[in-house]
């Protein structure tokens, strides 16, 4: 048995290693593209764009199901974005509440005929609804049945008449210049096609908004959110950013992307029997690319561009984590012809093998790790030596990661005080006791749902609205 | 406490143990390191935002007093001083000057540009060519191209041929926004692909800088850079030099489909060239199926309705296959549009009918 117990370790360790120096490779890489889009955005005049006729134009696409409590702010947030060339494209995915209503009062919203310029099969579209005041003159609101997400941009990709669409959650808060900023990104386009762009996405939860624009950055008074911030700052500061600087990124986030939507189109658009659809999607477009043998790159912006509101209960927690990891599972077997298959280039295939083994496999290996040291305890056969010394390696390192990110946050944004860093650090140290088995634990409630194909769902979420200052 | 469960007993151990016990200790140099680094970063970050809010404002203030009040020579006066006192705060000033040049009309840029020189600024800025660090290369590169101080060009145009790439980029288009106008025949041995934001702060720099006559851009359509042609392109419809159009025909030696497409699109969509007379002749020498049917579609979008058939009329009797299944299904989304008309004509129903 101590043999046996001995080569355990020996596993395990070699296992933590090679996920630890991956990571490590990663925050260089993501340190090092922080610096190169620092430099290239130096003394950088993003109100050019607003004056030129090369800009390009943007369609955003905000789905919305029983948002009631939000989409009139929402909507103002977008309509107040600095930008020339865009429309906003609402849609109510069926919404049991008032949403529509509130839309229709809030921005004289009426009735009018359409064409769908796009042939993306999608639920029946009831009504679509325009502004009759000139201020709102940008926004068109489409009222269909209840279809999913995926069905809802679809049908807003079917109505979009601008080269670029932004998908975006409704319930999300754009930076005023974030449009700039992202159509930079594709206006720098060279030799390789700009497909698909992202942005930072932070946590808005007790921060304070006024007119469609946060005014006051507030770290979170829950530990749950806290925890989310820390986790939102390593996953877009060095995990995004790292492929990014190789263009290997694999996901763009669903609260905030921008497409060319010529190759969205093309791709297939969003599919609608996964519900990871922005992960998939992009696989897809890439691997529309690949197949096409087309040059293309997927671009991430380290700017702040994005609040969200996280779920501050354990619940909310566990029904969005379940439904990412189903999301992956589903995008990550649907083009599983992507693993390790060298028809596809090197950096994709090399992206998609280290989704399945770090993303998915990883959280399965550490979970049957955490049942097996439980098993050895409950027997009797733990090796307390193994177990403390492989134990403080994991936490040390996972602190020692944490930093990382906050540092490279702080040299980025520089937006939390110092009261804000230490809270955080701590919430670091904490971190591999409370958060991370929690999300594990998810993640294996995820695998086991994927596994029985439980039916997918929008995942409703329970939203506190974000604070108005008055 | 039992020996067993002594933290020397945890750390002696086998090989294995011995080296997750070192590597944790690394990790946790690492961890301190940047707990440190998190917090230092935090005290500075803090400390220049101090400073720029108590020091940045009565800069700031010199500035505006400078550009704008009778008394320029002592708010000149008075930013020497600053200077003097604290030479660190050269940084500061060149960044509010570069903040100011935004909110400014370009009529008083030239004053700002003046101060810049005055307050011997150019000279910091051209101090960061030399240095080994790209970041601060390309921050000197973009102060002398923002500031438009060209005593330094030539030190620029030296890094053309700099082995990092984006100093060669950023090092290229500041020595062409610094000749002006005339820089722009550099663009003609232009080797790599011209991003539309490089393009976007070209056209800038030529309205910034064009008198009372714009150059003749067709002179870029012998570049032998795709992207450059397309540029010029873009510059004929931005500048609106429809005088040019019969130079179009350069660009279809090119060999490229796409580009042929691409090049026609983007000139007779926004240039919105109303008779089918004035481009015929130019692109008569195309005998390429997706050129014909690209024209076809962006004719359609904003020509008189007798052009579109006039239009169809010729490119049928002349260059398209009758048989192009392609050709038929244009034609049919041309009918949507002028339908009426387009029964008129005899040949177009015949087809239409297959």
């Amino acid at each position: 048995m101590e043999t046996l117990i001995h080569w355990l370790y020996i596993v395990f360790t070699i296992i933590f290693l090679s996920i630890s120096v991956v990571y490590v490779v990663m925050a260089i890489l993501a340190t090092k593209m922080t610096n190169y889009y620092k430099a290239i955005n130096i003394y950088t005049t993003y109100e050019d764009i607003l004056g030129s006729e090369l800009a390009p134009s943007i369609s955003i696409i905000a789905p919305a199901y029983n948002e009631g409590l939000t989409i009139v702010e929402n909507v103002r947030s977008l309509l107040s974005l600095h930008y020339l060339k865009y429309e906003i494209i609402a849609i109510n995915d069926g919404s049991k509440d008032d949403s529509l209503q509130k839309l229709i009062d809030a921005y004289e919203l009426e009735q009018v005929s359409y064409t769908l310029l796009g042939k993306f099969q999608t639920k029946t579209i009831k009504n679509v609804y325009r502004s009759q005041s000139k201020v709102y003159n940008k926004l068109t609101v489409i009222d269909k049945e209840n279809g999913g997400k995926s069905d809802a941009l679809n049908a807003g990709i079917n109505l979009a008449q601008h080269e670029i669409v932004c998908c975006i959650d409704v319930d999300c808060i754009l930076e005023q210049d974030s449009l700039l900023k992202m159509s930079k990104l594709f206006m720098e386009e060279t030799d390789k096609k700009v497909i698909a762009a992202g942005g930072v996405i932070r946590v808005a939860n007790s921060c304070k908004f006024q007119y469609g624009k946060i005014t006051e950055v507030n770290l979170p008074k829950g530990l749950l959110a806290k925890m989310q911030v820390l986790e939102y700052s390593r996953s877009f500061l060095l995990g995004r950013l790292a492929w990014t600087n190789i263009n290997g990124l694999l996901i763009i986030s669903g609260a905030f992307g921008l497409f060319d939507k010529d190759t969205l189109i093309k791709a297939g658009g969003y599919s609608t029997t996964t519900i990871g659809e922005d992960m998939e999607l992009v696989i897809r477009m890439r691997r529309y690319m690949e197949e096409a043998g087309k040059p293309y790159d997927v671009v991430f912006s380290p700017d702040l561009l994005c609040w969200t509101e996280t779920p501050e209960s354990i619940k909310l927690l566990g029904k969005q984590r379940k439904r990412w990891t189903r999301g992956m599972i589903q995008s990550l077997m649907t083009h599983k012809i992507m693993f390790l298959n060298p028809e596809y280039s090197p950096i994709a295939t090399l992206s998609y093998t280290y989704w399945v083994i770090f993303e998915w496999v990883a959280s399965v290996v550490e979970f049957l790790g955490i049942l097996l040291f439980t098993f050895l305890i409950f027997f009797g056969f733990i090796n307390w030596i193994y177990f403390f010394s492989l134990l403080a390696c994991v936490c040390v390192y996972s602190w020692m990661f944490s930093l990382w990110a906050l540092y490279i946050e702080e040299k980025t944004f520089h937006q939390y005080h110092l009261k804000d860093l230490v809270k955080l650090i701590g919430c670091a140290l904490i971190e591999p006791f409370i958060f991370h088995p929690l999300i594990t634990w998810f993640s294996i409630q995820g695998n086991y749902a994927q596994l029985m194909s439980q039916k997918n769902t929008w995942g409703d979420m329970r939203r506190n609205g974000f604070e108005i200052k008055k | 406490m039992d020996s067993k469960f002594s933290i020397i007993s945890l750390i002696k151990g086998p090989l294995p143990v011995e080296i997750v016990w070192a590597l944790t200790c690394c990790f946790l140099l690492g961890f301190v390191g940047f707990v440190v680094a998190l917090l230092v970063t935090q005290n500075r970050n803090n400390e220049n935002k101090q400073k720029q809010n108590s020091s940045g404002n009565e800069i700031s203030s010199q500035i505006i007093n400078f550009l704008f009040e009778n008394n320029s020579f002592y708010s000149l006066m008075n930013l020497k001083n600053i200077l003097k006192n604290t030479p660190k705060n050269s940084q500061t000033i060149i960044e509010i000057l570069l903040k100011i040049k935004n909110t400014i009309s370009f009529n008083t840029h030239q004053r700002l540009e003046c101060l810049y020189h005055e307050l011997s600024l150019n000279k910091i800025s051209a101090q960061k060519l030399l240095s080994n660090n790209f970041h601060i290369q390309v921050e000197g590169i973009r102060e002398l191209k923002e500031m438009n101080n060209r005593s330094y060009v030539n030190e620029i145009e030296k890094l053309i041929d700099h082995k990092h790439h984006l100093i060669q980029i950023e090092a290229f288009f500041a020595t062409l926004h610094l000749k002006g106008i005339e820089g722009l025949s550099l663009l003609i041995e232009y080797k790599y692909i011209i991003s539309e934001w490089h393009q976007m702060q070209i056209i800038k720099m030529i309205k910034e800088n064009q008198d009372t006559s714009l150059p003749n851009f067709s002179k870029l359509y012998n570049s032998a850079n795709l992207s450059i042609a397309r540029f010029a392109i873009n510059l004929m419809c931005v500048f609106i030099q429809t005088y040019l159009i019969h130079k179009i025909d350069r660009i279809l030696s090119y060999s490229e489909t796409t580009f042929h497409v691409h090049a026609t699109s983007e000139v007779l969509g926004p240039l919105k060239i109303p008779k089918f007379s004035e481009i015929i002749i130019p692109i008569s020498t195309i005998n390429n199926r997706e050129v014909q049917l690209s024209i076809l579609y962006i004719i359609r979008e904003f020509v008189e309705k007798k052009e579109i058939i006039l239009m169809s009329n010729f490119l049928y009797d002349n260059y398209l296959s009758k048989e192009d299944k392609l050709f038929i299904s244009e034609l049919k989304i041309i009918e949507k549009v002028i339908k009426d008309e387009l029964k008129k004509i005899n040949y177009a129903s015949l087809i239409l009918n297959k």
